[in-house]
């Protein structure tokens, strides 16, 4: 007689589902007893399963609520388009202000605004001291025109003067 | 009003479907979220997380529901999806173990599903006890080992619709379940 199964050869048997024709196990019952006691200790997994989800028909359409729910929320068109419209939305904001921080001139710093002012005054004191600059040309011939009407106007007041000496 | 034993006569009255689409949505979740329930709990061993899972698994079923092509049921599709989303969710057991080796985390699921429907106590306790023996030595396989193992003695799943749910071949199936046999026993008989 051939000697008792090996764990791993319940193990396989066990997997296939059956006893090979021929095999030891067909002939020994303790082998036989041995596999038939494993399975049914394996096995009541499938009755604690069945038992653990025999659930009220309430809790199955509670669950098939849940789930086309959380569908329409993860469907949703609005959600669905935020991402396409958020993305490009986004890098065209970031273009223009590159865009415009480019664009725009920057302000003068302290420093570089004191200079300016300092060129100035001294091209203002260039001016003056050579004359007066050619933006000034109107002022001076005013000037002038006040200075030779003051002069005619006393012109002919002498010449009154002397008409009435005369009268 | 519609009792457990009625539903399931009106679901095994209705034809499979072949094709998933906004349409017939409702009716492959009602078909088939018993059997993804049930396989996730015994997965996960916990009702909450089992019922989020399959929540999850229906809603990928309709995002992904273009890359179905056919090649397999309907029902082997979902299970494979159920399957990844248990190997997901146990990234984070990892944590669980640690806590259920303190006490945190008791084994709250086992009980509520022994305490629904079995008449004896001493059944109950007796069963249980197994149920607890198999599943703490189910912990120490490697998720496909576990998968699988669930698959053949819980769902009494066929060798074949288990290499086509995780997309390996049989042999290979039966290879795994009989290395996940031996080393379940050894274990539970270290347990003993």
């Amino acid at each position: 007689m051939n000697k008792h199964l090996g764990d791993s050869e319940i193990a396989q048997m066990i997997a296939g589902g059956r006893i090979p024709v021929g095999s030891h196990a067909e002939h020994c019952t303790q082998c036989r007893l041995e596999i038939d006691n494993i399975e049914k200790r394996f096995r009541n997994l499938g009755e604690w399963s069945k038992s653990a989800s025999d659930m009220p028909e309430e809790f199955w359409a509670a669950q098939r609520m849940r789930t086309v729910r959380s569908l329409k929320t993860a469907t949703d068109p609005a959600r669905l388009m935020f991402p396409r419209i958020a993305w490009p939305a986004f890098v065209a904001l970031v273009v223009l202000a590159t865009v415009m921080l480019a664009s725009t001139p920057s302000l003068p710093t302290e420093e570089t605004q004191a200079a300016t002012d300092h060129d100035l005054l001294v091209q203002v004191e260039r001016a003056l001291e050579s004359g007066g600059p050619a933006a000034l040309a109107p002022t001076s011939i005013l000037l002038q025109e006040i200075s030779g009407n003051t002069a005619s106007s006393l012109d002919s007041r002498d010449q009154t003067r002397e008409i009435n000496h005369e009268n | 009003m519609v009792s457990a034993l009625t539903a399931a006569l009106e679901i095994s009255a209705q034809e499979p479907v072949r094709t998933i689409s906004a349409e017939n949505f409702e009716q492959i979740v009602r078909q088939h979220q018993r059997r993804v329930y049930r396989f996730l709990l015994m997965l996960v061993r916990d009702q909450d997380t089992a019922d989020t899972l399959t929540q999850e698994c229906f809603l990928r079923v309709f995002q992904y529901r273009k890359s179905f092509r056919g090649e397999c049921s309907v029902e082997t599709w979902i299970l494979r999806i159920a399957v990844n989303l248990a190997k997901d969710h146990g990234k984070n057991r990892r944590v669980s173990f640690w806590k259920r080796l303190i006490g945190l985390d008791s084994d709250e699921g086992i009980s509520a599903g022994f305490r629904a429907s079995s008449p004896s106590p001493e059944r109950i306790l007796l069963a249980r006890e197994e149920v607890h023996a198999v599943l703490r030595a189910c912990d120490c396989l490697s998720d496909q080992q576990r998968a699988i193992f669930l698959m053949r003695f819980s769902e009494e799943m066929q060798l074949a619709e288990i290499a086509a749910v995780l997309g390996i071949r049989t042999g290979s199936v039966k290879a795994q379940l009989s290395r996940a046999v031996a080393r379940v026993r050894k274990l539970m008989r270290e347990q003993q």
